[in-house]
């Protein structure tokens, strides 16, 4: 990575051209996997990409989460896109996106049972054993909770770390978002992250969304990352300093000057930070 | 509940529009919050469609847009996660709707932009050289390259419907057209009009037949053989069917 800079930024196509042109140098970049499986002209300008920086793989539709097991054909596809790209870091989601052969574009939740677990684990575990190398897996945002479930998010990820020694991709804003959707407190539910396996921290923006059912927060990666995603980050920091910081931003997307800017302002912030503000102090 | 039924019943829910009373039940006061994974699913898949079809939204218009990708999202959800080959089976689909059955080139047009999408993003394959080029060689069409065969001007169609274009055409559309479609070494997509001989050899190369049985068929047509075989050559559109090219595509 750059000297200096921390914060790196999700590649999305429309800043592409850009980058190849290396009109900015991000601390890094993080493609979303499924969009480059297919090795056209685009595939090509990544390629480029890859010579001169830091390149981070993060899937999408692995679909850990699904009760039917992980699609070979695609894994396969995903073990020759990480052999091709040679990245410093694959992650995936905790999060299911297939169910009998289709294939639903979004991150689906979970109801975080021991069957699941058990699922995940397997899953997880042959994903691990195909690419030879640790997923990061990233903690969702959520808008339901079920009555499945039989154990809290912190100690569902706790238990894959152990049973699969996967990292975390600590996401703060889907804390955050899930926390104020679910009545929680983001900063006990933080606390109860296995935040020692924290590999990756992502941070994004989200929106407000008034429904006839309450207001919702929608993590639409639509904006800059506000101040309270910031607090978190401020808390878990001192706990992982190392973990690179990934900026995502999907929805309404600025110009490529626009997202430096932002991965520049929370370079400021971390930069700024006093050393030693432990989260398990903050928590009580 | 089981995962296994947790997840069959979300799927329905996603792909009819209303979540299964079960699932509702499971998650008790949050219920209402299921549908916005459905209208996530359903916005994200018809934007993908709006990506890969623009000219036939703008033929249909944007509210027969949405409800067509509706139902298609209904009828044919996604079996390939890499969403960039979400809707080779729009055309068809549109080709099947009955509020289309007067409008027979819509489906057509989509079927010209499939073939534009297709040839815009795939891998690059080395054309054939034509010095070793002998009778039995079996050679292919480029990732991408496709022979349309249309009963309007699919290709005229696509380019009055551009922005900046009001749709008017300058000549007859409803005319029998067959396209060749690639995208050149400079990575510009082409289309150009196809004489019968050339659409007897490709057509051959397609399906699998060697240069010899590719080249005769040509002949039947009444091509030249020699303008035949160059004009593909020089479009770079011929490939050794073993040639491996980088990625799967397809």
């Amino acid at each position: 990575m750059i000297a200096g800079r921390h914060t790196g930024i999700g590649l999305r196509a429309p800043h592409l051209a850009d980058l190849a042109a290396r009109a900015v140098s991000p601390a890094f970049i993080e493609i979303h996997a499924e969009n480059h499986m297919i090795e056209g002209p685009d595939f090509a300008l990544l390629r480029q990409l890859r010579q001169d920086l830091p390149v981070s793989v993060h899937g999408v539709g692995l679909s850990l989460g699904s009760a039917g097991g992980i699609d070979e054909l695609h894994l396969e596809r995903f073990a020759r896109l990480v052999a091709r790209i040679e990245p410093m870091l694959v992650s995936e989601h905790l999060a299911w996106s297939v169910a009998g052969g289709h294939y639903w574009n979004d991150l689906l939740p979970l109801p975080r049972s021991h069957e699941a677990l058990d699922i995940v684990a397997a899953n997880i575990g042959r994903v691990q054993d195909r690419l030879k190398r640790p997923l990061l897996i990233e903690n969702p945002s959520s808008y339901a909770a079920f009555a499945a479930s039989e154990m809290g998010e912190g100690d569902f990820l706790a238990a894959l770390v152990a049973r699969t020694g996967c990292g975390l991709l600590l996401d703060l804003n889907n804390v955050f978002v899930s926390a104020r959707n679910l009545g929680c407190d983001p900063v006990a539910d933080l606390a109860k992250m296995p935040l020692h396996a924290v590999g990756e921290i992502h941070l994004a923006g989200h929106s407000r969304v008034e429904r006839p059912d309450g207001p919702v927060l929608i993590d639409d990666h639509g904006g800059p990352v506000c101040d309270e995603v910031l607090a978190l980050l401020a808390l878990a920091r001192p706990l992982c300093p190392a973990a690179p910081l990934l900026l995502e931003w999907d929805s309404r997307l600025p110009p490529l000057a626009d997202l430096m800017a932002e991965a520049a302002r929370i370079d400021g912030f971390v930069s700024a930070l006093p050393v030693g503000e432990a989260l398990r102090h903050a928590a009580g | 509940m089981r995962l296994a039924e947790f997840q069959s019943l979300f799927a329905t829910g996603l792909r009819h529009g209303a979540m299964p009373d079960e699932l509702r039940a499971e998650a008790g006061v949050f219920a209402e919050r299921l549908s916005i994974h459905a209208n996530h699913v359903r916005i994200s898949l018809r934007e993908a469609l709006a990506l890969h079809f623009p000219v036939t939204l703008r033929l249909v218009g944007e509210g027969a847009f949405v409800s067509l990708a509706s139902r298609f999202l209904a009828a044919t959800p996604p079996e390939d996660v890499r969403l960039a080959l979400y809707g080779a089976r729009f055309p068809g689909f549109l080709g099947a709707e009955p509020a289309l059955v007067g409008h027979p080139a819509i489906a057509e047009v989509a079927g010209f932009e499939w073939a534009r999408h297709l040839a815009s993003i795939a891998p690059a394959c080395p054309p054939v050289d034509p010095a070793t080029l002998d009778g039995a060689a079996r050679l292919r069409l480029s990732p991408g390259a496709s022979v349309i065969a249309a009963a309007h001007a699919v290709d005229h169609i696509w380019e009055i419907n551009q922005p900046g274009r009001d749709g008017t055409p300058d000549r007859p559309v409803a005319i029998p057209t067959r396209l060749l479609l690639w995208r050149d070494k400079d990575g510009f997509i082409r289309a150009a009009s196809l004489p019968p001989a050339d659409v007897a050899f490709l057509s051959r190369i397609v399906a699998g037949a060697d240069l010899d049985t590719a080249l005769a068929a040509a002949l039947e047509a009444g091509g030249d053989l020699a303008t035949v075989l160059a004009r593909a050559l020089g479009r770079g559109v011929l490939c050794l069917a073993d040639t491996e090219f980088e990625g799967e595509f397809r």
